[in-house]
């Protein structure tokens, strides 16, 4: 482990998250608290229902919880306006969903590129660093194609450019490779260890061992709680 | 932040224009145009009935100026030197003056009759005119239906207005009924009818029958002003009608203004002609215009309405979308606008077509085809102006009904809308 990380990128503080139905409360994450500092490469794992995704999406600001608190950077978002958030995830935080979630009317590079539209207002002048990602996940044929013409492989390689474009502190990753054959998922591991490997800080949900077992710490998750 | 987001928002846009559905896309463009045309061409043909009334007024009747007689006078006083006037005024083109008597005209008198017969008469104005003049100011001749026009030595023939007649009019005399509230019935030109006029009682031919929208002439008899004048035992002078013609391009008002300075007030009422028609007209065509802009805003409504329909479905559709959108750090406004914009693309191809349609194919049709109506020749009134200001309340209305739904798809929770749930 480098030195940078220990640096306190992420850190939970008894986050929890309620849903209610009717009368009904379910409670998907009862009080966790978890850190993970710049450079980490973390897994969490657990079983279908055991609230990962949910921390996920707490911890990538997608989601309110219902109590507790994400700080980032030490700066504690329980009370960030809509828009702070929506800043946070755009320039600092990256996020790859299961399913991919490629906008489908824009091409790969369109949506590669969209984000940085975003945030800089610069779109055709900057899309050298677009076709630059897209190269680097092997799709350098592929970027006026729009998602339906692309193979799952394919989708998820465009959606971790799409989520590295803004040059993130963090990278999310919601199971990555849930729908994908084994080779392809091997490729989209072989892209999180280089990112890795360069420094850049990721939290994958998954729940397959294997995966898990690459990365520098698993964080295990059962019934809401971290199982150890 | 916001330059920023009209800018994404614009992005988004031309892509979902550019690959969204076509037949959705066709769908609401459709609705878009029918809506404009609702908006602009029902009113354009209501309003256009007054309207059109007025021009047949003008053109078949009054010219742009009116001369009357005075409230508390019989004829028109001076009316000769009023005449020599008139050519001294700029913008003048022609005159027509007109004897003015009542009437009664009786047909089929040589017919036996039982003893209940409803003597087959109207009663009419009898106008007495100088056929080639009346002709160049009013057309009159262009008028004719059946028969012909009166020539200039036509003095014991007459033209008869066609809502006299019953085969015209669909009225003819009833049993019980006053004998001269009616239409004449079985008369055709050639025929011969009684004319009592001055209490003087003469025989003359139909030479023609007088059609036209404006019930002056429809329910008129026209006759040698030089033999009413004869048999009425009336001069040159009181004459009861001039109707005079402007030059195109001169003011009417101004016209009226300087022969009213020249004294002629006096003697008559000088009235543009659209003066002339009274408040009738005005009454009119403000209902209409109420009328109009009624079902220009029940159509703006359902438009409203339907547009908000088709975002809300397009954007419930694309929710995940939107979730994702928002996922990845777009703003809200960027998105909102995105469908804001959607919905403006829309509704300007939509009125940009009902333009097209309106200015290079309907317009100019009704001007060469005007709708028969029975008192107007139906034209359609769409200027410029007013249909850039209904385009633009029609733009605003689909802007509104674009933010909606998309406002209330985009307000869901963001994972919540990533998720479907």
């Amino acid at each position: 482990m480098d030195n940078n990380t220990h640096i306190s990128l992420l850190k939970t503080r008894d986050l929890s998250k309620e849903y209610k139905v009717g009368d009904i409360i379910t409670r998907a994450l009862g009080g966790v608290s978890i850190e993970v500092h710049e450079g980490e490469f973390v897994a969490i794992e657990g079983r279908s229902g055991s609230g990962k995704s949910t921390l996920l999406h707490m911890m990538s600001l997608l989601d309110r919880p219902s109590g507790g608190d994400v700080l980032v950077e030490g700066r504690e978002t329980a009370r960030f306006s809509r828009s702070e958030r929506m800043v946070l995830r755009l320039s600092t935080f990256g996020y790859v969903f299961q399913d991919y979630a490629l906008i489908p009317e824009l091409t790969a590079l369109e949506n590669v590129l969209l984000p940085q539209f975003m945030r800089t207002g610069c779109y055709r002048t900057c899309s050298g660093q677009g076709v630059e990602l897209l190269e680097r996940v092997g799709l350098k044929d592929r970027l006026h194609n729009l998602p339906s013409q692309l193979s799952g492989g394919e989708q998820q390689r465009v959606a971790i450019a799409r989520a590295l474009v803004n040059d993130p502190k963090v990278l999310f990753a919601d199971e990555p490779t849930a729908n994908l054959d084994s080779d392809t998922s091997e490729t989209i591991m072989g892209i999180f260890e280089e990112l890795h490997g360069k420094g850049l800080t990721l939290i994958m949900v998954t729940h397959e061992p294997e995966f898990s077992a690459r990365a520098q710490r698993t964080i295990r998750l059962a019934d809401g709680l971290i199982a150890e | 932040m916001i330059f920023r987001s009209m800018r994404v928002g614009l992005f988004l846009m031309v892509r979902y224009l550019r690959r969204a559905n076509p037949w959705t896309s066709l769908l609401i463009v459709s609705v878009m145009f029918l809506t404009f045309l609702n908006v602009v061409v029902v009113r354009g043909v209501l309003v256009g009935l007054p309207v059109g009334a007025s021009v047949s007024y003008e053109a078949e009747y009054a010219g742009s100026v009116l001369i009357t007689p005075l409230a508390d006078r019989r004829h028109i006083e001076r009316s000769v030197y009023i005449e020599n006037i008139l050519p001294g005024i700029a913008g003048y083109e022609a005159h027509s003056a007109r004897y003015l008597a009542s009437g009664l005209v009786r047909a089929n008198f040589d017919r036996p009759q039982r003893a209940s017969y409803i003597p087959d008469q109207v009663g009419a104005i009898v106008v007495g005119i100088d056929p080639a003049i009346e002709d160049s100011v009013t057309g009159l001749s262009g008028l004719i239906v059946e028969g012909r026009y009166l020539g200039a030595d036509d003095t014991k023939s007459i033209l008869i207005g066609y809502q006299l007649l019953d085969r015209y009019s669909g009225s003819a005399p009833q049993p019980g009924s006053p004998g001269t509230s009616g239409a004449l019935r079985d008369v055709y030109p050639g025929d011969t009818v009684r004319l009592v006029v001055g209490g003087v009682e003469g025989e003359y031919t139909v030479a023609g029958i007088v059609s036209g929208k404006v019930a002056q002439n429809s329910r008129r008899v026209f006759m040698h002003e030089s033999h009413l004048r004869k048999v009425l035992g009336r001069g040159i002078d009181n004459k009861d009608e001039i109707a005079i013609v402007l030059r195109s391009g001169a003011s009417v008002d101004g016209y009226v203004s300087a022969l009213l300075a020249s004294g002629a007030g006096a003697y008559a009422t000088v009235q543009t002609a659209r003066d002339s028609q009274g408040q009738f007209l005005d009454d009119i065509t403000s209902t209409f215009e109420l009328l109009g802009a009624g079902i220009g805003l029940i159509g703006i409504v359902v438009a409203a309405i339907t547009v908000f329909i088709m975002i809300f479905i397009v954007a419930l559709n694309r929710q995940k979308q939107i979730g994702i959108l928002k996922g990845i750090g777009v703003s809200t406004l960027a998105i909102e606008l995105s469908y804001v914009f959607l919905s403006i693309a829309y509704a300007a191809v939509g009125i940009s077509l009902g333009v097209a349609v309106l200015y290079l194919g309907i317009a100019p049709y009704i001007a060469a085809n005007p709708i028969d109506f029975p008192f107007a020749d139906g034209i359609l009134v769409a200027p410029w102006n007013d249909t850039f200001v209904r385009s633009v309340f029609l733009v605003g209305t689909t802007l509104l009904a674009g933010y909606l739904p998309a406002r209330m798809i985009v307000q869901k929770n963001t994972i919540n809308a990533i998720l479907g749930r």
